[in-house]
C-alpha cells in the first residue's frame, strides 16, 4: 500500500519588451497543481503465473490564476480552480509461455465522478533470450486532465513546464498505443530500439489562429475544442563504456499530427529527427564531457509573399503606409533551420578535492559552444524608423519589411564550485 | 557488440535517418513576385491598378505589367502611367517597394452589383481577375443632416452617433468625412480623420469620433463599402487553412481585385451653442 502527495507551485510575471529597463508588468500568474494518491496492490505468485490486483484513489486539483494587460496576447486572463477524483481498480496476469516467451495482460477500470467510467486494457508478449530481449504490446489509457499550454504559440517555447487542469466535461481524453521493442547487451555495449504508433483522442486543443505570434500561450481547457492527435516513431538508445571512457546516445525519428475541427496539421513542437550524443572521459582526477545535439528544425509556415494592402478609403489614404499581409503556404509545412548544439564540461574529482565524507569540486561548462542560433520561429514585420506622412514618400524614407528568426541562447559559460561537508 | 560495431551503427542511424541536407529557408521570398492592388470605385469612370515587386528594394525598377479591364460589353486597357503621389485609387503607394500605377479610362462609370474581369501579363506570366462591385452601404441615421456643436469634446473629438445598414456583399466598411475648413486665411476642403476608421459589418450602430479641426464649418460623412475579396485579403495573415479568393489568379501574382461603393452622404453642420 502506498500513500502519496505531490504539489507543484508556480508564479511568474512578464515585463514589457518595449522599454528598457521595462517599466510595466504585462503578465502575471501563478497557482498550483496537487495530487493526493492512495493505492493498494496485492500480488499472488502461483505456479502458472503471477496475478496482481489492486485499487487506487487519486484526487487531482488545479488552481490557476492568470492576468495580462491589453498589450499582451500571451494570455487571456482567467481564473480556474477545479478538482477531479479518479477511483480505479486494476488487475493483470503475467504468465510464462514456455521457453523464453512470456505474456502479460490486464485491465483497469476507472470511475471519474461526473464524467465517465472507462476501461483500459493492455497486453504484452515478450521474449527474453541470453543477451537480447524483445516485446510487443498494446495498451489503452485515460486521464481526466488537460494542459493549459497552447503548443502552437511562441510563448510555449519559453514556458519550461506544463500546467494541467482537470477535465470538467466528458469525454475523457484517451491514448491508444502499440509498441514493439528490442534490447541487447554485449559486454560493455547496450542497444535498445523501440517503435511505436499512438492515437490520442478527446484532447482539449485551442482553435488554430494560424500565426504562432498571435496564439495565446495559456488558456482554459473548458473553452477549447475536442481534438485528436497521432504519433509514430522509432527511438534508439545506446551506451558503451570501457575504462575511463563512456558514451551514451539516442536517436529519434517521429511523425506527429494534431487535428482541430476538420484541420489536421503537424504541431509546432515536432522535430522529425533528433540525435543526442554524450561522452565522458575520466582522467587525472578530472571528468571531461561533451554533449552533442543535432535536431531537425521545428515546423513553420513557409512564406509565399509579403504584401501591402491599401486602405482604399479616401480619409486615411495619404496618412498610412498600408497593412502588412503575410501569405503563407501550408500551415507548418516548412521547417526552421536545424538545431545544432555542442556543450563541453570539465569537473575536478581528484583526491585533493575530497575531504573525508565531504568534497569540493570545481566545474566549468560551456553550452552551445558554436553559438548556433537554433531558431524558435520566423517573424515578418514592418519596421518604421521614420515616416513623414504625405510629405515624403515612405519608399524614400526609413520603412522596411524585415524578416528575421528568433534565436535561442547564444554560447554561455558557467563556472561553479560544488561542495559537501 | 563491439565498440567498432556500435560506432558504425550509430553513424548509419545518423546518416540514414537524418535529412541533414539543409531544408529550404522558409523565410526566403521570390524576388520576382508581383503584387496587384485594384479596387473599382462605383460611380467613377476610371480605374487604377497598382503593381509592385514587394520583395525587391524600393529603388529597383517596377514590374512591367500590362492589363485590361473587361466590363459589361467593353474593354479598357490600363494605358496611362500615373504619378504615385496621386494615391492610385487608394492603393498602398507608400509601401517600400518598386511600383507603378496604371490608369484605365472607362467608357462608362463603374456600377454596383456588376461583374468585371481583369486580364493581364506580368513578368511571372499571365494573370486574371474577376469581381462583382458591391452594393452601397446605407446610413440610416442621421437621415440627412447632423448638427454639430461648436464646442468640442476633450481630446479635440466630436461625436456622431450613427446607425447603418451593410449589404451582404460588403466585407469592409470604412468611415470617411470630407470637410470644409474655413478661417480668415481662406477656405479649403479636406478629408478628416474619423474614428473608428472601420465599422463592424455585423452590427448596425456605433458612435463616430471626428478628429475636429477648429476651422470646421461643415462636411459630408459617408460610409465606403468594399467587397469580400479585399476583406479576405486583409485577413489572410491569420488564416491557417485554404485561403479564399482575393480576386486575382496567376502564377507568382498576389493581391486583390475588388470593388467599392459609397453611401449617400450625411451633411454635417457646425452650429454655435445657444
Amino acid at each position: 500500500m502506498t500513500v502519496g502527495h505531490s504539489r507543484f507551485v508556480n508564479d511568474f510575471i512578464g515585463l514589457d519588451d518595449i522599454n528598457w529597463p521595462p517599466i510595466d508588468t504585462i503578465l502575471a500568474g501563478g497557482g498550483h497543481m496537487s495530487e493526493d494518491r492512495a493505492d493498494v496492490r496485492v500480488t499472488w505468485h502461483a505456479a502458472r503465473g503471477t496475478v496482481t490486483t489492486g485499487g487506487q484513489v487519486i484526487r487531482f486539483e488545479g488552481d490557476h490564476d492568470f492576468w495580462s494587460s491589453e498589450v499582451s496576447d500571451l494570455i487571456i486572463p482567467f481564473t480556474l480552480r477545479a478538482s477531479q477524483w479518479r477511483i480505479g481498480a486494476f488487475g493483470n496476469v503475467a504468465r510464462p509461455l514456455g521457453g523464453d516467451w512470456s505474456t502479460r495482460a490486464g485491465i483497469r477500470a476507472d470511475h471519474f465522478p461526473g464524467l465517465a467510467t472507462t476501461l483500459s486494457p493492455f497486453a504484452e508478449l515478450s521474449y527474453d533470450g541470453s543477451w537480447w530481449s524483445a516485446r510487443i504490446s498494446a495498451a489503452r489509457s485515460h486521464q481526466a486532465v488537460a494542459s493549459l499550454r497552447n503548443e502552437e504559440s511562441i510563448g510555449a517555447s519559453f514556458l519550461a513546464y506544463d500546467l494541467l487542469a482537470p477535465v470538467e466535461r466528458a469525454p475523457v481524453p484517451r491514448n491508444t498505443e502499440i509498441s514493439i521493442g528490442w534490447e541487447g547487451t554485449r559486454g560493455a555495449s547496450r542497444l535498445r530500439v523501440d517503435a511505436y504508433a499512438r492515437k490520442m483522442e478527446h484532447l482539449r486543443l485551442p482553435p488554430l489562429v494560424g500565426d504562432p505570434w498571435k496564439e495565446t500561450t495559456l488558456g482554459e481547457p473548458a473553452l477549447r475544442e475536442l481534438g485528436s492527435g497521432t504519433a509514430r516513431g522509432v527511438e534508439a538508445s545506446w551506451s558503451w563504456a570501457r575504462g575511463p571512457v563512456s558514451t551514451v546516445g539516442t536517436y529519434r525519428w517521429s511523425r506527429a499530427t494534431r487535428t482541430v475541427g476538420e484541420f489536421t496539421f503537424v504541431p509546432r513542437f515536432h522535430r522529425a529527427h533528433e540525435l543526442e550524443l554524450g561522452t565522458a572521459l575520466e582522467t587525472g582526477g578530472s571528468t571531461w564531457s561533451a554533449r552533442f545535439s543535432l535536431r531537425s528544425g521545428q515546423p513553420v509556415t513557409p512564406l509565399l509573399a509579403v504584401l501591402p494592402a491599401g486602405r482604399h478609403g479616401t480619409g486615411e489614404t495619404h496618412y498610412s503606409i498600408g497593412d502588412l499581409i503575410v501569405l503563407g503556404g501550408g500551415y507548418n509545412a516548412g521547417r526552421l533551420p536545424r538545431y545544432l548544439r555542442l556543450d563541453l564540461g570539465w569537473r575536478r574529482w581528484g583526491d585533493a578535492a575530497r575531504s573525508g565524507e565531504g568534497f569540493v569540486a570545481p566545474f566549468v561548462s560551456v553550452s552551445n559552444v558554436f553559438s548556433a542560433p537554433n531558431v524558435l520561429a520566423g517573424e515578418v514585420r514592418l519596421r518604421i524608423d521614420t515616416y513623414d506622412g504625405p510629405d515624403r514618400p515612405v519608399r524614400e524614407s526609413g520603412v522596411t519589411v524585415e524578416r528575421s528568426y528568433l534565436p535561442q541562447m547564444p554560447m554561455l559559460a558557467f563556472f561553479g564550485l560544488e561542495f559537501r561537508f | 557488440m563491439s565498440a567498432r560495431g556500435l560506432v558504425l551503427l550509430a553513424a548509419t542511424v545518423a546518416a540514414g535517418g537524418c535529412d541533414y541536407v539543409a531544408p529550404p529557408d522558409p523565410l526566403e521570398l521570390d524576388p520576382d513576385v508581383v503584387s496587384i492592388a485594384i479596387v473599382l470605385a462605383a460611380g467613377q469612370s476610371e480605374a487604377f491598378l497598382l503593381a509592385g515587386h514587394p520583395h525587391r528594394a524600393p529603388l529597383d525598377p517596377p514590374p512591367d505589367v500590362s492589363a485590361t479591364l473587361l466590363g459589361p460589353g467593353w474593354e479598357a486597357p490600363f494605358s496611362d502611367t500615373m504619378d504615385l503621389e496621386g494615391g492610385c485609387g487608394g492603393g498602398p503607394t507608400d509601401w517600400p517597394m518598386p511600383m507603378v500605377c496604371l490608369r484605365a479610362p472607362l467608357p462608362e462609370a463603374i456600377r454596383e452589383r456588376t461583374a468585371y474581369k481583369l486580364e493581364g501579363v506580368s513578368p511571372k506570366g499571365p494573370f486574371t481577375g474577376s469581381t462583382v462591385v458591391p452594393s452601397a452601404p446605407e446610413i440610416v441615421s442621421p437621415s440627412d443632416t447632423f448638427r454639430l456643436s461648436a464646442t468640442r469634446d476633450s481630446g479635440n473629438w466630436s461625436r456622431i452617433p450613427i446607425r447603418y445598414r451593410t449589404p451582404d456583399d460588403v466585407g469592409t466598411l470604412r468611415t470617411e468625412m470630407l470637410a470644409v475648413l474655413s478661417d480668415s486665411a481662406g477656405t479649403e476642403t479636406r478629408w478628416l480623420r474619423v474614428w473608428p476608421p472601420i465599422l463592424q459589418v455585423a452590427v448596425s450602430a456605433d458612435t463616430l469620433h471626428i478628429d475636429r479641426d477648429e476651422r470646421l464649418q461643415r462636411g459630408w460623412l459617408h460610409l465606403l463599402g468594399i467587397g469580400w475579396q479585399y476583406t479576405n485579403f486583409l485577413e489572410a495573415s491569420d488564416r491557417h487553412d485554404r485561403q479564399p479568393s482575393f480576386g486575382i489568379e496567376g502564377e507568382g501574382v498576389y493581391g486583390y481585385f475588388d470593388g467599392s461603393a459609397r453611401s449617400r452622404p450625411v451633411n454635417v453642420i457646425v452650429e454655435d451653442d445657444p
